[in-house]
């Protein structure tokens, strides 16, 4: 278990200094003087010069990528060049509004998706089941941010509910309403990513119980109640902790784009700013941070998954 | 009248129909649905990117699906937006399944450090969803439909090669594959031969998949203004526009959001029912 899990950290660890390196390998792919791609044609030399040196460009590209990693290792990932602040501290802010409303439908997607799946489960090909699916699959063709369009439709203009739509500029200052404005875009994340982890955990216990110890557990004369909270759902939860562990890096990504349906200032927002005013260390910056998220939670449920199986091979 | 005699080549359409999954039917029909959207597109004598005095009409009989607030026919640019969404579909699985295929290949092949290498590769790549590879690349090139279809088939790689490289674990074990080798055949050969036909089912599959997958990063980086650009019609990027004047009308919000749901749903069902129809053991 041990070597397992020291492998799997060092594996984790040889992704992310690989993105590390496309990461900053995209910067010498801009055409031309990046500099100059960046402040626009009609930018002085001086400023030019000056850009040139922030970015370090009068090094060659080595020793640039080896300074860049070492702040990178350090938390610093350079100075934005739209907002003039350490890049790190931006990012942190913004995170601080995207990871609420990830933790916030991560939370509400399970707690809807567990019971439901086990419902759907045990009245399998009957209308609730037929009803519970049907809706699962809708949630994972339909695009998260057209759900969430439809949501401001039906709840602010049809219904004309008192939801803010938009955050408050003062942030979590004001905890009531930056709560009130995360209630649509958690709402909207929820629907769009629950719908997997009801098919999973429909699948999922499904198949525990057309195994054969179940089949002895009911011959024992056991009640379908201890079957199934017993021998089934302890069975059933491996496959759905690797879809969940999954699960938070495309909630992570929904986040970001759901962000732009409902105006919140967050990672997304922060991105797309970024990319407008080619603000390279800021794209930088929030790409490495979201994929370092990504390799860590892989890792997780990588380890977890050992933790859970003892079967797994620890090759 | 035998029984034999009974089987007339005629009697034989609809049986076959018949035998397919309920997905791959409906699938299917989704499918050639789209299909038939482009085909509409094209014939359509109205230009989607025409405007008219008649702005957000809900509906009536010059515009079925209404018009947005240029007065442009939704109908007309949601079936544009099909021939867009297609496009770019192919587009990007093409280039999915071409690097996949060949890595997923080369490391299942040939095993060893080289599997281990291109492991850690895909790894790395399957980190930085279609999103951030176009945030990427929106920042060195311009966003726009090249650096998003580039996008969406650079982070599909993973899962083909993943597809590619267990077929060809399991294909390399089997006797016809010893037997070319013993009969001097080149690795080149055997590969293309042998491993390549006989791995091509699920990869379709993923394909299918891959495809609804795809339109549904379109959408998404076209809505955040990362993938195709105006006036081209795409579905995402209507719904970006629909959304500034989504209190005066919600039909051109609508709309798209059906179109795009519908395709994903076809190839999804599509994929889901070739797995099905595929798999020997027929386990449905």
């Amino acid at each position: 278990m041990v070597s397992y899990a020291l492998r799997r950290l060092l594996f984790a660890l040889v992704t992310l200094w690989l993105a590390t390196l496309l990461v900053f390998g995209a910067l010498l792919m801009i055409p031309g003087n990046p500099a100059t791609t960046i402040l626009g044609i009609n930018a002085t030399p001086e400023a030019v010069a000056a850009l040139e040196a922030q970015l370090g460009l009068d090094k060659p590209p080595l020793q640039r990528y080896l300074s860049w990693l070492g702040g990178v290792l350090h938390g610093d990932l350079g100075q934005s060049i739209r907002y003039n602040l350490p890049v790190s501290r931006l990012i942190a802010s913004r995170l601080g509004i995207t990871l609420p409303i990830v933790a916030g439908s991560l939370i509400l997607a399970t707690l809807i998706s567990i019971p439901l799946g086990i419902l759907a489960a045990r009245r399998a090909g009957t209308w609730v089941d037929v009803g519970i699916s049907t809706g699962a699959l809708l949630g994972l063709v339909l695009p998260s941010f057209w759900v969430g369009l439809m949501l401001i439709y039906l709840f602010i203009v049809w219904l004309k509910l008192p939801l803010p739509s938009s955050f408050p500029i003062r942030g979590w200052h004001v905890p009531a309403e930056a709560l009130a404005a995360m209630v649509l875009p958690v709402l909207t994340i929820t629907l769009a990513r629950a719908s997997l982890l009801v098919r999973m955990v429909r699948g999922s216990i499904l198949e525990v119980l057309s195994q054969d110890y179940v089949r002895t557990a009911q011959a024992k004369g056991l009640s379908e109640r201890v079957v199934l909270y017993k021998h089934a759902l302890k069975n059933a939860a491996l496959p759905v902790v690797t879809v969940l562990g999954l699960e938070f890096a495309q909630l992570l990504i929904a986040a970001v784009i759901v962000e732009t349906v409902f105006g919140i200032p967050g990672l997304g927002a922060l991105s797309l700013t970024a990319i407008s005013a080619r603000d390279f260390p800021l794209v930088q910056g929030v790409v490495l941070t979201l994929a370092s998220f990504i390799v860590g939670l892989n890792l997780i449920v990588d380890l977890l998954y050992g933790y859970l199986d003892p079967r797994v091979s620890y090759q | 009248m035998t029984k034999a005699e009974l089987r007339t080549p005629n009697a034989k359409g609809p049986s076959r129909w018949r035998r397919l999954t309920p997905s791959l039917r409906v699938g299917g029909l989704i499918v050639l649905g789209i299909l038939l959207m482009v085909v509409a597109s094209w014939l359509n004598p109205k230009d989607p990117n025409a405007t008219s005095a008649d702005r957000l009409v809900a509906s009536s009989a010059t515009h079925l699906l209404g018009t947005d607030i240029l007065g442009r026919d939704t109908l007309a640019r949601v079936l544009a937006g099909a021939e867009n969404a297609l496009y770019v579909g192919l587009v990007a699985v093409g280039i999915g399944l071409f690097m996949g295929l060949v890595l997923g290949v080369l490391a299942g092949f040939f095993g060893g450090w080289l599997d281990q290498i291109l492991t850690i590769l895909l790894e790395t790549l399957y980190a930085l969803p279609a999103l951030l590879i176009a945030l990427l690349f929106g920042a060195i090139f311009n966003p726009g439909a090249t650096t998003s279809m580039v996008a969406i088939g650079l982070a599909a790689v993973p899962a083909f090669a993943r597809v590619a490289r267990a077929g060809v674990l399991a294909v390399k074990a089997q006797p016809y594959v010893e037997a070319a080798r013993a009969l001097g055949m080149g690795n080149g050969r055997i590969m293309l031969r042998h491993v390549l036909p006989n791995i091509l089912g699920p990869l379709v599959v993923q394909a299918s998949l891959a495809f609804a997958a795809s339109i549904l990063a379109e959408a998404a980086l076209s809505y955040l203004g990362l993938g195709t650009q105006p006036p081209t019609a795409s579905w995402g990027r209507m719904l970006r526009e629909a959304q500034s004047y989504q209190e005066l009308s919600p039909w051109p919000v609508v709309w798209p959001g059906v179109a795009i749901g519908l395709a994903v749903l076809g190839f999804n069902l599509l994929g889901d029912g070739l797995r099905d129809w595929l798999d020997p053991r027929g386990k449905r």
